[in-house]
């Protein structure tokens, strides 16, 4: 867009007025072409925070077993069962969700995950009986 | 998000900036063995479509500039001591960020015996982001949060 209004000063300049017009209008036209910063929501495909559903869970271990980074751990807790998944190591490959057969878990297009406490990086889910 | 919230950060993003520093928040940004995936969604901040200038956040070439370090990589053990370095000559206050799975617990290589698995083994992390890599915007909402402690930082720092 500059180069165009560089273009236009100089006809201008030179005093060959249509021509000068032209480009003017083709600026006119063109508009702002600058995005803002889209902080919106991530596209439907991106892969963010895990969402787990400990309802549906059958508990067979597949995902802790699936994943590259050692990320999701099934720990005893009492008469239950905890499934912890650290984001700390995860690296959003999705694998733990292309694994699940019964979907209990997904991939979230969710990113807001900057936090000042590092605990808050440890989600922990816990499974019903 | 609306493109509402998204000027109301904005402008949130700039008075916090101003009210904080005064003038502009100046990053430095260490690699200390990431993959270079995250460098270049740190990158991706300064180009037109995210323009982080706008809210006068601008990367400097040298750490004594510096008044916050955006970090990535899990500190490899032959980076430790850049990293240590870089953090010493950075002008007070200042303000650690572990930016990406890495830098906040190792990310996929963990703790070894080449690399210490984060950041936060080595230097006082003020913000952690994961994601791998983590979005420009996720950076962005980092530094905002990094803002909001600013001044405990400043004073712990100085004694
Ligand atoms: S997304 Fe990948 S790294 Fe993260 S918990 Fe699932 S399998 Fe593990
Ligand atoms: S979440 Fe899915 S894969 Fe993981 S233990 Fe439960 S049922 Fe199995
Ligand atoms: S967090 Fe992921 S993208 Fe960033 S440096 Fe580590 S492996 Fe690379």
């Amino acid at each position: 867009m500059r180069a165009a209004t560089v273009k236009a000063l100089n006809l201008a300049v030179e005093g060959e007025g249509n021509e000068m017009f032209e480009v003017i209008r083709k600026i006119w036209k063109t508009g702002v072409v600058t995005h803002k910063l889209p902080l919106r929501e991530a596209s439907q495909r991106y892969r963010g925070k895990l969402d787990i559903q400990p309802h549906k869970c059958k508990n067979c271990g597949a995902c802790v077993a699936a994943c590259p980074a050692g990320a999701i751990n099934v720990a005893q807790k009492g008469q239950g069962q905890e499934l912890s998944i650290a984001y700390t190591k995860c690296i959003f490959c999705g694998l733990c969700a292309s694994v699940c057969k019964v979907q209990a878990v997904q991939m979230t297009n969710d990113y807001h995950l900057a936090t000042k406490n590092k605990n808050d990086l440890i989600q922990v889910v816990r499974m019903p009986q | 998000m609306s493109e509402q919230k998204d000027s109301d950060l904005e402008i949130k993003l700039q008075q916090r900036i101003k009210e904080v520093l005064g003038k502009s928040l100046h990053i430095r940004h260490v690699d200390s063995g990431s993959c270079n995936a995250c460098d270049f969604e740190m990158n991706a901040l300064s180009n037109p479509i995210y323009d982080i200038q706008r809210f006068g956040v601008d990367f400097v070439p040298s750490p004594r500039h510096a008044d916050m370090l955006l970090v990535t990589g899990g500190v490899t053990r032959h980076l430790e001591e850049a990293v240590r370095k870089t953090y010493n000559a950075a002008a007070n206050p200042k303000i650690v960020l572990a930016v990406g799975t890495c830098a906040c617990g190792g990310g996929m290589a963990g703790q070894t015996y080449a690399g210490n698995g984060g950041v936060d083994k080595i230097l006082p992390v003020a913000v952690y982001i994961p994601g791998c890599p983590p979005r420009p915007q996720a950076l962005l909402e980092g530094i905002l949060r990094a803002l909001d402690q600013y001044e405990d930082r400043g004073e712990s720092n100085e004694s």
